[in-house]
């Protein structure tokens, strides 16, 4: 019987492409995003590319709705915490209370919530797999986007410290900026942000549907608790002037 | 709120907090302002810029279980971290040139057993730190963390020696230091006596699925 792994905010960007990465290395998939519209879309897409997908239209802040997507669910061997919003790039003094919580409550509360349910339902082998962001390390602005990113890095070990004795490996991969619809959030900075790669293009969320397939499988069954950079090397600092 | 004179700004509850109140009243020229809690609508109102502000995290809550983690708890912690983030907003507006800001936290950034929620917040607090670093940079303040045990490492604190710390960290002697997390812990977290203490311990949980919290 194929596995199951469960892909939240999967209706497009890197989720979507998570979806269709672990759907082409056989498991059946669990796809869960707020945004029902864009998931039927690709729900389409996934059905006519022969992909075995069930999806459930779902916040995943709202512990009673990720029970309910997970109905009927008896094993769940991957999952893959992708659901995230970016916040806006101002300083710390002009980020107000609500986008700060609004941030937090996705990124990390949202991601603690959906791993607690998998996990009670994940049999030994299981891995689950954060996507954090290479933003964790500090940045001017966005300050609250940084933190949840850092609390998800931390939340990551943590787990893992705590799920090896269950048998289940938790991971992270952090990614510089990959070509989605997150990035558009940029405006004007964008092109400037995009030279500043170190390869001067954003990743394609492939790459980073990767490095998930490899962590989810059994090929990284040693390793747990880390935090994988996907950014070309952004991470390792500027060259010289 | 004692107003007189201000220059540094302690904000926080319990011991390590009123240590460090304490010893900036006694060795710093300029008054000391105590704020219970970090109160980011007090901040902007203050009277006077800041030379240094120490922001003491409240304590994590008690060990729990992953799985064993409920929303209330969840959420108790965020209007915390929301509360110390918007302070911290209100403090880059109040601090002096080439101030200084000083946030106490704990280790679990690093990851600990039993404390995942706890730890997650602790990987915010640091990251915070990290972007008023960024953010103040041209104004030439600084920010540092000062990272405690967590409570169930069992060591316990000595307020007065974190006092010294943290009153090290907000005066100018210390400006080469930016942006760091300095663990504060008198090197407990190499675990040489505890890995040998707990040899025979993880034995016996190896079968049982785990050590005991
Ligand atoms: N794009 C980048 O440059 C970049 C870089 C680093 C990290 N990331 C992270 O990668 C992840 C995916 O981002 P993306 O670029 O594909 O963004 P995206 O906006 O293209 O897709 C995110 C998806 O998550 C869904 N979502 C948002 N909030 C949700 C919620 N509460 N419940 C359920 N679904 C929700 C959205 O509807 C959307 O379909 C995010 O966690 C993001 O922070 C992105």
């Amino acid at each position: 019987m194929p596995q199951l792994a469960m892909v939240t905010g999967a209706a497009q960007g890197i989720g979507r492409a998570i979806v269709e990465r672990l759907g082409a290395d056989g498991f059946d998939i669990l796809a869960l995003d707020a945004d029902e519209t864009q998931l039927s879309r690709s729900a389409a897409d996934w059905r006519e590319a022969g992909l075995t997908v069930r999806t459930a239209a779902v916040d995943c802040r709202d512990r009673a709705a990720v029970i309910k997507a997970l109905d009927g669910v008896e094993a769940v061997d991957v999952l893959v915490n992708n659901a995230g919003i970016s916040g806006v790039l101002d300083p710390i003094g002009q980020v107000d209370r609500a986008a700060c919580d609004r941030v937090m409550g996705v990124n990390l509360l949202a991601t603690i919530r959906v791993a607690q349910e998998a996990v009670r339902r994940m049999p030994d082998g299981g891995s689950v797999i954060n996507i954090a962001s290479r933003g964790y390390l500090g940045g001017a602005g966005a300050a609250h986007y940084v933190a949840s990113k850092a609390a998800v890095v931390s939340l990551t070990r943590a787990m893992a410290i705590e799920l090896r004795w269950r048998g289940v490996r938790v991971n992270a991969v952090a990614p510089g900026m990959v070509d989605t619809r997150m990035i558009d959030g940029f405006g004007d900075m964008l092109g400037a942000l995009k030279r500043m790669e170190p390869t001067g293009a954003p990743a394609n969320p492939a790459e980073i549907a990767a490095i998930v397939s490899v962590l989810a499988g059994p090929d990284a069954s040693f390793v747990n608790g880390q935090i994988l950079m996907a950014d070309g090397g952004k991470s390792l600092g500027l060259p010289p002037l | 709120m004692n107003m007189s004179k201000p220059s540094t700004l302690v904000i926080g509850q319990g011991p390590v907090a009123e240590a460090i109140a304490s010893r900036f009243s006694a060795d710093v020229q300029g008054g000391v302002i105590t704020l219970a809690r970090p109160d980011a609508a007090a901040i902007t109102a203050l009277e006077h810029g800041l030379a240094a502000a120490v922001l003491v995290a409240p304590p994590a809550p008690p060990p729990s279980l992953f799985l064993d983690i409920d929303d209330a708890r969840l959420d108790a912690q965020l209007a915390d971290f929301t509360d110390l983030f918007e302070a911290l907003g209100a403090l880059l507006g109040r601090l002096n040139p080439k101030g200084a800001i000083v946030l106490v936290g704990d280790r679990g950034y690093l990851g600990a057993w039993g404390a995942a929620d706890a730890c997650a917040f602790s990987g915010a607090h640091v990251a915070l730190m990290r972007c008023v670093t960024l953010e103040g940079f041209g104004a030439g303040h600084r920010a540092n963390c000062i990272a405690l045990d967590l409570a169930q490492d069992g060591a316990g604190v000595d307020p007065d020696e974190i006092a010294d710390l943290a009153v090290h960290l907000a005066s100018p002697a210390s400006r080469a230091i930016n942006g760091e997390i300095i663990l504060a812990n008198r090197g407990r977290s190499l675990r040489v006596r505890e890995a040998k203490d707990r040899r025979a311990d993880f034995a016996a949980s190896a079968s049982s699925k785990g050590p005991s919290l």
